[in-house]
């Protein structure tokens, strides 16, 4: 049975009745992972409480934090500070500049435009050394007010095809901050077959996509990872035996 | 000459007020004109079979060849009349009795008393009804 993720959820974060309800509608819907928005100065209890909430719900939950930078260097800081804290770290671009500087560097899991840098002139470009992934929310959809809806969907098309064509990976999320803009998964998957995706890559992007992308970054914020199919087992000490220093994040 | 095939959606609606069958049927057929036009509408077909207003849950029938385009057009719709509203696809099936005796396997093994009081609320006494299992299809 196909297993379907949302990567991207905004649950009002003071709120638990309301994030309980998100939690027990996305997996009535058929979710069973979901990545919850958190922001950087949320305490770790706040966190590990939502968590919980989602947990109960018989739900998969991986912490996300969104980056929304509009320079190189402001990213770059934001970067350096928040990713082992994060399971997913997402970038919301603003500018060019931060568009160009996100879609090169490794840190970075998931790019997303907004409805105004998505209006024109935006290059993809994809560095071959990159895993980043191009997000497309249906939030913007249906959430977005003053654009006509063919004008929504013909810019979502638009940077749909200029991922494909650099080779993008493209993840479907719902982007919803109340249970009313959560969508079943194949929906979703359908939604995206308006905006320009086969139906097993639309499918793909709502289901083994997003869940590999959380699995890898789990494997990386475990102890023990030093690289790309390098890991440390385990430290030979002759008294004492094996032992791993464990790291702290999030997760 | 090649008989159609239909498929039959279980559609549930979200609404901050109660709806008619006619309500949703006319915003249904509205919405996919609104998407797809009047060539879309009348390749999709849209038609709402039965509308449990208790419930809030719909059976919805269209062409086996517009069946994603009916479930993009229910996943866009965020207004019904004016009011927030929100439809989830549950079930998909190639006849009713299929959809119907996949709802009856799945009545047997749910329990009601599990969804929580505030989700029952916004989605009407019969939540459990074939939706506390994943196999959306």
């Amino acid at each position: 049975m196909t297993k379907f993720a949302d990567l991207h959820l905004k649950p009002p974060i003071g709120n638990p009745v309301a994030q309980k309800e998100m939690a027990e509608l996305a997996r009535c819907l058929g979710y069973s992972l979901v990545a919850v928005t958190f922001r950087p100065r949320d305490r770790d209890e706040e966190v590990n409480r939502v968590r919980k909430i989602f947990l109960d719900a018989g739900l998969d939950v991986a912490c996300r934090v969104d980056i929304s930078a509009t320079s190189r260097s402001e990213l770059l800081k934001e970067l350096r500070v928040l990713r082992r804290d994060f399971e997913i770290v997402a970038i919301e671009c603003k500018s060019s500049e931060a568009l160009s500087v996100a879609q090169r560097d490794s840190r970075v899991d998931v790019i997303y435009l907004d409805a105004a840098s998505s209006r024109g002139g935006f290059t993809l470009n994809r560095a071959s050394s990159s895993s980043v992934h191009l997000e497309i929310n249906m939030s913007r959809l249906t959430q977005t007010p003053g654009l006509p809806e063919h004008v929504k969907i013909a810019r979502i098309g638009k940077e749909i095809a200029k991922a494909k064509q650099n080779r993008f990976r493209i993840v479907l999320s719902s982007g919803a901050d109340n249970s009313m803009y959560l969508r079943a998964p194949r929906d979703v998957a359908a939604v995206g077959m308006l905006l320009g995706l086969g139906k097993e890559e639309a499918v793909k992007s709502i289901s083994s996509i997003p869940i590999s992308l959380v699995n890898k970054n789990r494997v990386k914020l475990g102890s023990g990872y030093v690289g790309e199919n390098v890991r440390i087992m385990g430290i030979k000490d002759e008294k004492k035996g094996l032992e791993i220093p464990p790291r702290q994040n999030r997760s | 000459m090649k008989r159609r095939g239909w498929r039959y959606l279980l559609v549930k609606i979200v609404a901050n007020r109660a709806l008619t069958k006619k309500a949703f049927s006319e915003s249904l057929a509205a919405s996919v004109e609104h998407l797809f036009g009047h060539v879309g509408l009348a390749e999709i077909s849209p038609q709402v079979v039965s509308y449990d207003q208790e419930c809030s849950t719909a059976l919805v029938k269209c062409s086996r060849e517009g069946v994603q385009k009916l479930r993009a057009t229910l996943a866009l719709v965020t207004e019904i009349e004016n009011s927030p509203a929100a439809a989830f696809v549950l079930r998909a099936s190639g006849t009713i009795r299929g959809l119907r005796q996949r709802l009856l396997l799945k009545n047997v093994f749910t329990n009601p008393d599990h969804i929580d009081s505030s989700l029952r609320r916004s989605f009407g006494a019969g939540t459990y009804v074939g939706v506390t299992e994943n196999n959306n299809k």
